[in-house]
Protein backbone atom coordinates (compact mmCIF):
# COMPACT_ATOMS: atom_id res chain seq x y z
CA UNK A 1 0.00 0.00 0.00
CA UNK A 2 0.85 3.23 -0.70
CA UNK A 3 2.63 4.86 2.25
CA UNK A 4 0.40 8.55 2.48
CA UNK A 5 3.13 11.68 1.99
CA UNK A 6 3.59 13.68 5.24
CA UNK A 7 4.69 17.42 5.63
CA UNK A 8 6.15 19.59 8.16
CA UNK A 9 4.19 22.49 7.17
CA UNK A 10 1.33 22.23 4.95
CA UNK A 11 1.28 25.41 3.43
CA UNK A 12 3.89 27.26 3.38
CA UNK A 13 4.20 31.24 1.72
CA UNK A 14 7.63 33.43 1.91
CA UNK A 15 8.25 36.66 1.01
CA UNK A 16 4.62 37.12 -1.00
CA UNK A 17 4.32 40.64 -2.89
CA UNK A 18 1.14 40.44 -4.11
CA UNK A 19 -1.41 43.10 -6.02
CA UNK A 20 -4.47 43.78 -8.12
CA UNK A 21 -3.94 45.50 -11.35
CA UNK A 22 -4.92 48.68 -10.15
CA UNK A 23 -2.13 48.88 -8.15
CA UNK A 24 -2.91 48.86 -4.30
CA UNK A 25 -0.35 45.85 -2.55
CA UNK A 26 -2.35 43.23 -0.83
CA UNK A 27 0.68 41.13 0.48
CA UNK A 28 4.18 42.48 1.24
CA UNK A 29 6.47 40.35 1.86
CA UNK A 30 3.83 37.98 3.96
CA UNK A 31 5.41 35.20 4.74
CA UNK A 32 3.41 31.87 6.52
CA UNK A 33 3.80 28.41 7.34
CA UNK A 34 0.61 25.90 8.21
CA UNK A 35 0.87 22.70 9.84
CA UNK A 36 -1.52 19.74 9.76
CA UNK A 37 -3.47 18.69 12.34
CA UNK A 38 -4.78 22.33 13.49
CA UNK A 39 -8.27 24.47 12.87
CA UNK A 40 -6.70 27.89 12.10
CA UNK A 41 -8.75 30.80 12.03
CA UNK A 42 -8.01 33.32 9.14
CA UNK A 43 -8.66 36.72 10.84
CA UNK A 44 -8.51 40.67 9.38
CA UNK A 45 -10.00 43.83 8.38
CA UNK A 46 -12.46 43.97 5.40
CA UNK A 47 -10.24 44.09 2.16
CA UNK A 48 -7.05 42.59 4.28
CA UNK A 49 -6.49 39.77 2.18
CA UNK A 50 -8.07 36.80 3.59
CA UNK A 51 -10.10 35.27 0.32
CA UNK A 52 -6.71 36.25 -2.10
CA UNK A 53 -4.73 34.60 0.48
CA UNK A 54 -6.97 31.64 0.14
CA UNK A 55 -6.86 31.68 -3.33
CA UNK A 56 -3.02 31.86 -3.47
CA UNK A 57 -2.82 28.68 -1.05
CA UNK A 58 -5.36 26.96 -3.48
CA UNK A 59 -3.10 28.23 -6.76
CA UNK A 60 -6.11 30.42 -8.08
CA UNK A 61 -3.82 33.99 -7.63
CA UNK A 62 -0.03 34.19 -8.51
CA UNK A 63 1.98 36.07 -6.26
CA UNK A 64 4.13 39.08 -7.80
CA UNK A 65 7.12 37.87 -6.08
CA UNK A 66 8.03 34.67 -3.38
CA UNK A 67 6.75 31.52 -3.57
CA UNK A 68 3.48 29.83 -2.87
CA UNK A 69 3.78 26.23 -1.69
CA UNK A 70 0.80 23.69 -0.94
CA UNK A 71 1.47 20.46 0.08
CA UNK A 72 5.32 20.09 -1.27
CA UNK A 73 3.73 21.52 -4.41
CA UNK A 74 4.25 24.82 -5.86
CA UNK A 75 0.21 26.33 -5.59
CA UNK A 76 0.35 27.97 -9.12
CA UNK A 77 1.03 25.10 -11.32
CA UNK A 78 -2.55 23.59 -10.02
CA UNK A 79 -1.27 19.68 -9.91
CA UNK A 80 -3.75 16.90 -9.53
CA UNK A 81 -1.76 15.59 -6.98
CA UNK A 82 -1.94 18.64 -5.03
CA UNK A 83 -5.93 19.13 -6.12
CA UNK A 84 -7.24 16.15 -5.15
CA UNK A 85 -5.89 17.06 -1.23
CA UNK A 86 -7.32 20.48 -1.23
CA UNK A 87 -10.90 21.17 -1.10
CA UNK A 88 -12.18 25.25 -1.28
CA UNK A 89 -15.60 26.01 -0.91
CA UNK A 90 -16.51 29.24 -1.61
CA UNK A 91 -18.47 32.23 0.36
CA UNK A 92 -21.22 32.17 -2.50
CA UNK A 93 -21.01 28.27 -3.43
CA UNK A 94 -21.34 27.29 -6.92
CA UNK A 95 -23.56 24.51 -7.62
CA UNK A 96 -24.16 22.68 -11.08
CA UNK A 97 -28.12 21.66 -12.01
CA UNK A 98 -27.76 18.53 -10.98
CA UNK A 99 -29.32 16.77 -8.41
CA UNK A 100 -27.22 15.92 -5.11
CA UNK A 101 -26.26 12.21 -5.98
CA UNK A 102 -25.59 13.27 -9.57
CA UNK A 103 -23.29 16.03 -7.96
CA UNK A 104 -21.40 13.10 -6.11
CA UNK A 105 -21.54 10.60 -9.27
CA UNK A 106 -19.61 13.28 -10.89
CA UNK A 107 -17.04 15.23 -8.39
CA UNK A 108 -16.43 12.26 -5.96
CA UNK A 109 -13.87 10.19 -8.19
CA UNK A 110 -12.10 13.37 -7.94
CA UNK A 111 -10.89 12.23 -4.56
CA UNK A 112 -9.46 9.28 -3.53
CA UNK A 113 -10.57 9.28 0.38
CA UNK A 114 -14.00 10.58 -0.26
CA UNK A 115 -16.45 8.71 1.92
CA UNK A 116 -20.23 8.32 0.80
CA UNK A 117 -21.30 7.44 4.67
CA UNK A 118 -19.92 10.02 6.30
CA UNK A 119 -21.51 12.69 3.62
CA UNK A 120 -24.97 11.13 3.93
CA UNK A 121 -23.90 11.72 7.50
CA UNK A 122 -23.91 14.94 7.62
CA UNK A 123 -26.32 15.82 5.48
CA UNK A 124 -28.66 13.97 7.74
CA UNK A 125 -27.32 15.96 10.61
CA UNK A 126 -27.91 19.44 8.27
CA UNK A 127 -31.27 18.10 7.73
CA UNK A 128 -31.39 17.68 4.13
CA UNK A 129 -33.02 14.58 3.57
CA UNK A 130 -33.15 13.87 -0.58
CA UNK A 131 -30.50 12.79 -2.65
CA UNK A 132 -32.65 13.52 -5.96
CA UNK A 133 -33.28 17.39 -4.79
CA UNK A 134 -31.59 19.42 -7.40
CA UNK A 135 -29.01 22.12 -6.65
CA UNK A 136 -30.01 25.27 -8.18
CA UNK A 137 -33.52 24.45 -6.44
CA UNK A 138 -31.95 24.92 -2.87
CA UNK A 139 -31.81 28.22 -0.81
CA UNK A 140 -28.07 29.29 -0.21
CA UNK A 141 -28.15 27.72 3.40
CA UNK A 142 -28.92 24.60 1.91
CA UNK A 143 -26.60 24.64 -1.23
CA UNK A 144 -23.86 25.52 1.24
CA UNK A 145 -24.70 22.73 3.96
CA UNK A 146 -24.34 20.37 0.68
CA UNK A 147 -20.90 21.37 -0.51
CA UNK A 148 -19.94 21.87 3.20
CA UNK A 149 -20.80 17.93 3.47
CA UNK A 150 -19.18 17.08 0.58
CA UNK A 151 -16.16 19.15 1.39
CA UNK A 152 -15.34 17.20 4.78
CA UNK A 153 -16.50 14.21 3.11
CA UNK A 154 -13.80 14.21 0.35
CA UNK A 155 -11.53 13.84 3.35
CA UNK A 156 -8.95 16.39 2.06
CA UNK A 157 -5.58 16.99 3.86
CA UNK A 158 -6.63 20.37 3.18
CA UNK A 159 -9.96 22.28 3.40
CA UNK A 160 -9.99 26.20 2.54
CA UNK A 161 -13.16 27.34 4.05
CA UNK A 162 -14.24 30.88 3.10
CA UNK A 163 -16.87 32.71 5.59
CA UNK A 164 -18.31 29.20 5.83
CA UNK A 165 -21.60 29.87 8.42
CA UNK A 166 -22.59 32.74 6.43
CA UNK A 167 -25.94 32.00 5.37
CA UNK A 168 -26.28 29.40 7.92
CA UNK A 169 -29.31 29.92 10.31
CA UNK A 170 -28.57 29.67 13.80
CA UNK A 171 -29.28 26.21 14.48
CA UNK A 172 -27.33 24.69 11.39
CA UNK A 173 -24.40 27.18 13.23
CA UNK A 174 -24.20 24.66 15.87
CA UNK A 175 -24.20 21.60 13.44
CA UNK A 176 -21.77 22.84 11.22
CA UNK A 177 -19.25 23.19 14.33
CA UNK A 178 -20.30 19.62 15.42
CA UNK A 179 -19.50 17.96 12.00
CA UNK A 180 -16.12 20.14 11.82
CA UNK A 181 -15.60 18.79 15.05
CA UNK A 182 -16.32 15.31 13.68
CA UNK A 183 -13.91 16.12 10.85
CA UNK A 184 -11.07 17.39 12.29
CA UNK A 185 -8.19 15.01 13.08
CA UNK A 186 -4.24 15.24 13.18
CA UNK A 187 -3.11 14.77 9.31
CA UNK A 188 -6.04 17.30 8.11
CA UNK A 189 -5.07 21.25 7.93
CA UNK A 190 -8.74 23.52 8.02
CA UNK A 191 -8.16 27.26 7.16
CA UNK A 192 -11.36 29.09 8.25
CA UNK A 193 -11.56 32.69 7.17
CA UNK A 194 -14.51 34.72 8.53
CA UNK A 195 -15.59 37.84 10.45
CA UNK A 196 -18.23 35.40 12.50
CA UNK A 197 -15.94 34.87 15.34
CA UNK A 198 -18.48 33.57 17.63
CA UNK A 199 -19.70 31.27 15.52
CA UNK A 200 -16.38 29.50 15.19
CA UNK A 201 -14.54 30.67 18.37
CA UNK A 202 -14.67 27.46 20.09
CA UNK A 203 -13.79 25.22 17.18
CA UNK A 204 -11.04 27.30 16.36
CA UNK A 205 -7.33 26.18 18.00
CA UNK A 206 -4.73 28.49 16.21
CA UNK A 207 -4.93 32.10 15.11
CA UNK A 208 -3.87 33.68 11.74
CA UNK A 209 -4.49 37.70 11.57
CA UNK A 210 -3.48 39.33 8.72
CA UNK A 211 -3.31 43.30 8.52
CA UNK A 212 -1.95 45.79 6.03
CA UNK A 213 -0.16 43.14 4.07
CA UNK A 214 1.69 40.91 6.68
CA UNK A 215 0.69 38.49 9.10
CA UNK A 216 0.15 39.98 12.39
CA UNK A 217 0.00 37.06 14.62
CA UNK A 218 0.42 33.26 13.63
CA UNK A 219 0.01 30.78 16.86
CA UNK A 220 -1.88 28.62 18.60
CA UNK A 221 -4.99 28.74 20.93
CA UNK A 222 -2.65 27.70 23.76
CA UNK A 223 0.64 29.84 23.00
CA UNK A 224 -2.04 32.91 22.88
CA UNK A 225 -3.55 32.10 26.38
CA UNK A 226 0.10 31.39 27.83
CA UNK A 227 0.64 34.94 26.97
CA UNK A 228 -2.49 36.78 27.40
CA UNK A 229 -4.98 37.29 30.13
CA UNK A 230 -8.63 37.48 28.25
CA UNK A 231 -11.02 38.71 31.59
CA UNK A 232 -14.14 40.45 32.68
CA UNK A 233 -13.59 42.93 35.56
CA UNK A 234 -15.15 45.55 37.45
CA UNK A 235 -12.59 47.81 37.36
CA UNK A 236 -9.02 48.28 35.54
CA UNK A 237 -7.08 47.73 38.13
CA UNK A 238 -4.55 45.34 37.72
CA UNK A 239 -0.81 45.45 37.81
CA UNK A 240 -0.22 43.11 34.25
CA UNK A 241 -0.05 45.45 31.12
CA UNK A 242 -3.27 46.06 29.49
CA UNK A 243 -3.64 45.87 25.43
CA UNK A 244 -6.94 46.27 25.28
CA UNK A 245 -10.61 47.41 27.44
CA UNK A 246 -13.42 47.54 26.50
CA UNK A 247 -16.87 48.45 28.16
CA UNK A 248 -19.95 46.29 28.41
CA UNK A 249 -22.78 46.00 30.55
CA UNK A 250 -21.14 43.25 31.98
CA UNK A 251 -18.27 45.49 33.43
CA UNK A 252 -14.66 45.28 31.98
CA UNK A 253 -12.98 43.59 29.05
CA UNK A 254 -9.57 43.04 29.17
CA UNK A 255 -6.80 41.99 27.38
CA UNK A 256 -3.70 41.57 29.33
CA UNK A 257 -0.40 40.37 29.31
CA UNK A 258 -0.03 37.08 31.22
CA UNK A 259 2.64 37.85 33.55
CA UNK A 260 1.39 35.91 36.19
CA UNK A 261 0.21 32.81 33.48
CA UNK A 262 -2.88 32.93 35.16
CA UNK A 263 -5.21 30.45 32.87
CA UNK A 264 -8.17 31.81 30.76
CA UNK A 265 -10.15 31.32 27.50
CA UNK A 266 -8.98 32.19 24.38
CA UNK A 267 -12.06 35.22 23.27
CA UNK A 268 -10.88 36.09 19.54
CA UNK A 269 -12.78 38.96 19.16
CA UNK A 270 -10.59 40.87 21.58
CA UNK A 271 -7.54 39.26 20.92
CA UNK A 272 -8.27 40.77 17.47
CA UNK A 273 -9.07 43.96 18.88
CA UNK A 274 -6.00 43.86 21.38
CA UNK A 275 -3.52 42.91 18.26
CA UNK A 276 -4.78 45.78 16.19
CA UNK A 277 -4.25 48.51 18.52
CA UNK A 278 -0.85 46.86 20.15
CA UNK A 279 1.37 45.52 16.61
CA UNK A 280 4.63 46.42 18.01
CA UNK A 281 3.68 44.55 21.53
CA UNK A 282 2.28 41.58 20.13
CA UNK A 283 5.08 41.25 17.94
CA UNK A 284 7.66 41.38 20.60
CA UNK A 285 5.37 39.12 22.67
CA UNK A 286 4.84 36.29 20.11
CA UNK A 287 8.18 36.25 17.95
CA UNK A 288 10.35 36.87 20.76
CA UNK A 289 13.05 34.40 20.03
CA UNK A 290 13.56 33.58 23.88
CA UNK B 1 -1.08 12.58 -17.35
CA UNK B 2 -3.85 10.32 -15.85
CA UNK B 3 -6.30 9.04 -18.41
CA UNK B 4 -8.93 8.15 -15.18
CA UNK B 5 -8.84 12.19 -14.77
CA UNK B 6 -9.67 12.70 -18.34
CA UNK B 7 -12.62 10.28 -18.18
CA UNK B 8 -14.25 11.94 -15.11
CA UNK B 9 -14.04 15.04 -16.63
CA UNK B 10 -16.15 14.12 -19.92
CA UNK B 11 -18.20 11.94 -17.36
CA UNK B 12 -18.84 15.07 -15.31
CA UNK B 13 -19.76 17.04 -18.68
CA UNK B 14 -22.30 14.20 -19.67
CA UNK B 15 -23.82 13.87 -15.96
CA UNK B 16 -24.12 18.16 -15.59
CA UNK B 17 -24.87 18.62 -19.56
CA UNK B 18 -26.19 15.05 -21.20
CA UNK B 19 -29.81 16.26 -20.80
CA UNK B 20 -29.85 19.93 -22.20
CA UNK B 21 -27.39 18.05 -25.17
CA UNK B 22 -30.47 15.84 -25.63
CA UNK B 23 -32.91 18.74 -26.04
CA UNK B 24 -30.92 20.90 -27.85
CA UNK B 25 -29.81 18.11 -30.33
CA UNK B 26 -33.22 16.93 -30.68
CA UNK B 27 -34.26 20.90 -31.41
CA UNK B 28 -31.88 20.99 -34.22
CA UNK B 29 -32.52 17.93 -35.74
CA UNK B 30 -36.08 19.06 -36.11
CA UNK B 31 -35.08 22.41 -38.07
CA UNK B 32 -32.95 20.70 -40.31
CA UNK B 33 -36.02 18.52 -41.28
CA UNK B 34 -37.79 21.54 -41.36
CA UNK B 35 -35.71 23.16 -43.89
CA UNK B 36 -35.15 20.08 -46.11
CA UNK B 37 -38.93 19.50 -46.13
CA UNK B 38 -39.47 23.20 -47.22
CA UNK B 39 -36.03 23.25 -49.82
CA UNK B 40 -36.62 21.87 -53.54
CA UNK B 41 -34.07 20.04 -53.42
CA UNK B 42 -35.30 18.05 -50.97
CA UNK B 43 -31.81 18.81 -48.54
CA UNK B 44 -30.24 22.16 -46.83
CA UNK B 45 -28.48 24.36 -49.04
CA UNK B 46 -24.61 24.39 -48.11
CA UNK B 47 -24.98 27.91 -46.79
CA UNK B 48 -27.91 26.60 -44.73
CA UNK B 49 -25.17 24.03 -43.60
CA UNK B 50 -22.99 26.37 -42.29
CA UNK B 51 -25.19 28.16 -41.00
CA UNK B 52 -26.75 25.46 -38.81
CA UNK B 53 -22.94 24.48 -37.47
CA UNK B 54 -22.15 27.65 -36.53
CA UNK B 55 -25.56 27.85 -34.87
CA UNK B 56 -24.32 24.33 -33.11
CA UNK B 57 -21.14 25.59 -32.63
CA UNK B 58 -22.34 28.34 -30.34
CA UNK B 59 -24.85 26.19 -28.56
CA UNK B 60 -22.19 23.42 -27.92
CA UNK B 61 -18.92 25.38 -27.39
CA UNK B 62 -20.73 27.67 -24.44
CA UNK B 63 -22.06 24.17 -22.78
CA UNK B 64 -18.73 22.73 -22.94
CA UNK B 65 -16.39 25.94 -22.29
CA UNK B 66 -18.73 28.21 -20.27
CA UNK B 67 -16.05 27.28 -17.57
CA UNK B 68 -15.46 31.01 -16.03
CA UNK B 69 -19.53 31.81 -15.99
CA UNK B 70 -22.01 32.36 -13.57
CA UNK B 71 -19.48 33.79 -10.68
CA UNK B 72 -17.70 30.69 -9.19
CA UNK B 73 -17.87 28.32 -11.57
CA UNK B 74 -13.98 29.19 -12.49
CA UNK B 75 -12.85 28.47 -8.84
CA UNK B 76 -15.10 25.54 -8.97
CA UNK B 77 -13.56 24.19 -12.66
CA UNK B 78 -9.75 25.56 -11.96
CA UNK B 79 -10.00 23.39 -8.43
CA UNK B 80 -11.24 20.16 -9.95
CA UNK B 81 -8.62 17.94 -9.13
CA UNK B 82 -7.69 17.15 -12.77
CA UNK B 83 -3.88 18.74 -14.42
CA UNK B 84 -4.54 21.49 -16.93
CA UNK B 85 -3.27 19.49 -19.50
CA UNK B 86 -6.27 16.71 -18.69
CA UNK B 87 -8.96 19.51 -18.44
CA UNK B 88 -7.52 20.88 -22.00
CA UNK B 89 -7.74 17.17 -23.53
CA UNK B 90 -11.18 16.37 -22.29
CA UNK B 91 -12.43 19.79 -23.25
CA UNK B 92 -10.55 18.59 -26.84
CA UNK B 93 -12.10 15.33 -26.85
CA UNK B 94 -15.77 16.83 -26.27
CA UNK B 95 -15.48 19.39 -29.22
CA UNK B 96 -13.53 17.95 -31.50
CA UNK B 97 -14.85 14.35 -31.68
CA UNK B 98 -18.42 14.35 -29.34
CA UNK B 99 -19.47 17.57 -31.21
CA UNK B 100 -18.59 16.63 -34.61
CA UNK B 101 -20.46 13.77 -33.68
CA UNK B 102 -23.49 14.80 -33.15
CA UNK B 103 -23.08 17.70 -35.71
CA UNK B 104 -22.94 14.97 -38.52
CA UNK B 105 -25.51 12.90 -36.76
CA UNK B 106 -27.89 15.62 -36.44
CA UNK B 107 -27.41 17.10 -40.21
CA UNK B 108 -27.72 13.03 -41.20
CA UNK B 109 -30.91 12.56 -39.28
CA UNK B 110 -32.42 16.03 -40.21
CA UNK B 111 -31.70 15.64 -43.80
CA UNK B 112 -33.24 12.00 -43.45
CA UNK B 113 -36.37 12.84 -41.56
CA UNK B 114 -37.09 15.66 -43.67
CA UNK B 115 -36.47 13.83 -47.22
CA UNK B 116 -39.15 10.73 -45.36
CA UNK B 117 -41.64 13.79 -45.48
CA UNK B 118 -41.07 14.33 -48.24
CA UNK B 119 -41.33 10.66 -49.93
CA UNK B 120 -44.68 10.40 -47.83
CA UNK B 121 -46.47 13.81 -49.96
CA UNK B 122 -44.55 12.13 -53.32
CA UNK B 123 -43.82 8.39 -53.51
CA UNK B 124 -41.44 8.96 -56.51
CA UNK B 125 -39.38 11.35 -54.94
CA UNK B 126 -35.88 9.80 -54.10
CA UNK B 127 -34.95 9.79 -51.30
CA UNK B 128 -31.19 10.00 -50.53
CA UNK B 129 -28.63 10.19 -47.69
CA UNK B 130 -26.62 13.61 -47.29
CA UNK B 131 -23.17 13.33 -46.14
CA UNK B 132 -23.20 17.06 -44.90
CA UNK B 133 -19.56 17.48 -45.09
CA UNK B 134 -15.97 16.03 -46.52
CA UNK B 135 -12.70 15.91 -45.01
CA UNK B 136 -11.82 19.47 -46.02
CA UNK B 137 -15.06 20.62 -44.46
CA UNK B 138 -14.26 19.23 -41.59
CA UNK B 139 -10.87 20.54 -41.09
CA UNK B 140 -12.35 23.88 -41.68
CA UNK B 141 -14.62 23.30 -38.79
CA UNK B 142 -11.81 21.82 -36.55
CA UNK B 143 -9.81 24.84 -37.02
CA UNK B 144 -12.42 26.95 -36.55
CA UNK B 145 -13.27 25.15 -33.15
CA UNK B 146 -9.82 25.43 -31.94
CA UNK B 147 -10.09 28.77 -32.30
CA UNK B 148 -13.44 29.03 -30.40
CA UNK B 149 -11.91 26.80 -27.79
CA UNK B 150 -9.06 29.30 -27.33
CA UNK B 151 -12.15 32.12 -27.01
CA UNK B 152 -13.46 30.82 -24.79
CA UNK B 153 -10.80 30.66 -22.54
CA UNK B 154 -8.89 33.52 -23.30
CA UNK B 155 -12.64 35.71 -22.77
CA UNK B 156 -14.67 35.53 -19.57
CA UNK B 157 -18.60 36.86 -20.95
CA UNK B 158 -19.97 35.93 -24.34
CA UNK B 159 -17.03 34.17 -26.10
CA UNK B 160 -18.57 33.13 -29.02
CA UNK B 161 -19.46 36.45 -29.85
CA UNK B 162 -16.53 38.12 -29.09
CA UNK B 163 -14.76 35.12 -30.70
CA UNK B 164 -16.75 35.44 -34.17
CA UNK B 165 -16.23 39.08 -34.14
CA UNK B 166 -12.25 38.73 -33.92
CA UNK B 167 -12.76 35.95 -36.83
CA UNK B 168 -14.46 38.40 -38.58
CA UNK B 169 -12.23 41.41 -38.11
CA UNK B 170 -8.94 38.95 -38.75
CA UNK B 171 -11.13 37.49 -41.86
CA UNK B 172 -11.48 42.06 -42.79
CA UNK B 173 -7.78 42.36 -42.51
CA UNK B 174 -6.91 40.05 -44.41
CA UNK B 175 -8.86 41.50 -47.07
CA UNK B 176 -8.06 44.68 -46.91
CA UNK B 177 -4.63 44.06 -46.50
CA UNK B 178 -5.24 41.90 -50.16
CA UNK B 179 -7.20 44.41 -51.48
CA UNK B 180 -5.26 47.89 -50.82
CA UNK B 181 -1.57 47.04 -50.19
CA UNK B 182 -1.02 44.09 -51.32
CA UNK B 183 -2.79 44.41 -54.51
CA UNK B 184 -2.14 48.66 -55.14
CA UNK B 185 1.98 48.52 -54.01
CA UNK B 186 2.88 44.92 -55.43
CA UNK B 187 0.53 44.20 -58.02
CA UNK B 188 -0.76 46.69 -59.77
CA UNK B 189 2.44 48.76 -59.71
CA UNK B 190 4.08 46.45 -62.12
CA UNK B 191 2.18 44.05 -64.44
CA UNK B 192 5.05 41.92 -64.64
CA UNK B 193 4.32 40.80 -60.73
CA UNK B 194 0.38 39.33 -62.37
CA UNK B 195 2.70 37.11 -63.80
CA UNK B 196 5.19 36.45 -61.27
CA UNK B 197 2.52 35.74 -58.72
CA UNK B 198 0.43 33.52 -60.57
CA UNK B 199 3.57 31.30 -61.74
CA UNK B 200 4.25 31.30 -58.02
CA UNK B 201 1.06 30.30 -56.91
CA UNK B 202 0.92 27.42 -60.26
CA UNK B 203 4.00 26.14 -58.49
CA UNK B 204 3.30 25.49 -55.38
CA UNK B 205 0.73 22.80 -53.72
CA UNK B 206 -2.32 24.84 -52.89
CA UNK B 207 -3.89 21.95 -51.31
CA UNK B 208 -0.92 21.02 -49.05
CA UNK B 209 -0.44 24.57 -47.94
CA UNK B 210 -3.76 24.67 -47.07
CA UNK B 211 -3.98 21.57 -44.80
CA UNK B 212 -0.47 22.13 -43.41
CA UNK B 213 -1.48 25.93 -42.40
CA UNK B 214 -4.94 24.13 -41.02
CA UNK B 215 -2.48 21.50 -39.07
CA UNK B 216 -0.47 24.23 -37.64
CA UNK B 217 -3.11 26.67 -36.46
CA UNK B 218 -5.29 23.72 -34.84
CA UNK B 219 -2.19 23.18 -33.16
CA UNK B 220 -1.26 26.47 -32.53
CA UNK B 221 -4.80 26.89 -30.91
CA UNK B 222 -4.81 23.95 -28.85
CA UNK B 223 -1.35 25.00 -27.34
CA UNK B 224 -2.44 28.38 -26.68
CA UNK B 225 -5.85 27.20 -24.72
CA UNK B 226 -3.65 24.84 -22.55
CA UNK B 227 -1.60 27.72 -21.99
CA UNK B 228 -4.12 30.35 -21.22
CA UNK B 229 -5.92 27.65 -18.81
CA UNK B 230 -2.72 27.26 -16.82
CA UNK B 231 -2.31 31.38 -16.58
CA UNK B 232 -5.96 32.07 -15.69
CA UNK B 233 -6.56 33.12 -12.21
CA UNK B 234 -9.54 32.78 -10.42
Amino acid sequence: MKKPKTYINMIQLQNINFSYHKGRTIFDDLNLSLEGGHIYGLFGKNGAGKTTLLKIIAGLRFPKHGSSTTLGQPAALRKAEMLKDLYFPQEEVYVPAISIRNYVKCYAPFYENFDNEQFEEYLHLFEITSMDDKLTALSHGQRKKVIISFALATNTKILLMDEPTNGLDIPSKGIFRKIMTMAANEERLILISTHQVRDLHCLIDAVVILDNGHILLNASADNITDKLCFKITDDTGTDEPILYCEENLRGNLLVTENIHHIETKLDIELLFNAVMLNKERINELFNAKN
Amino acid sequence: MNTKNIFNLIRRYFIESGRKDINSFILIVLIIAFLSFFSISGRISDSMMVFLTFLMGIIYAGRIFGIFLPAGRAIHYLTIPASTMEKTIANGLLIFVYFNILLIAALLLGNTLGGLAHKLLDPNYHLHFYMPFDLDNLILILVFESVYMFGSIYFKQRTAIKTSLVIIAVFLFFIVLDTTLIGRYFIHSNPENIQIAEETLNNINGELIEYVVSILTFVFFNFMTWLRLRETEA
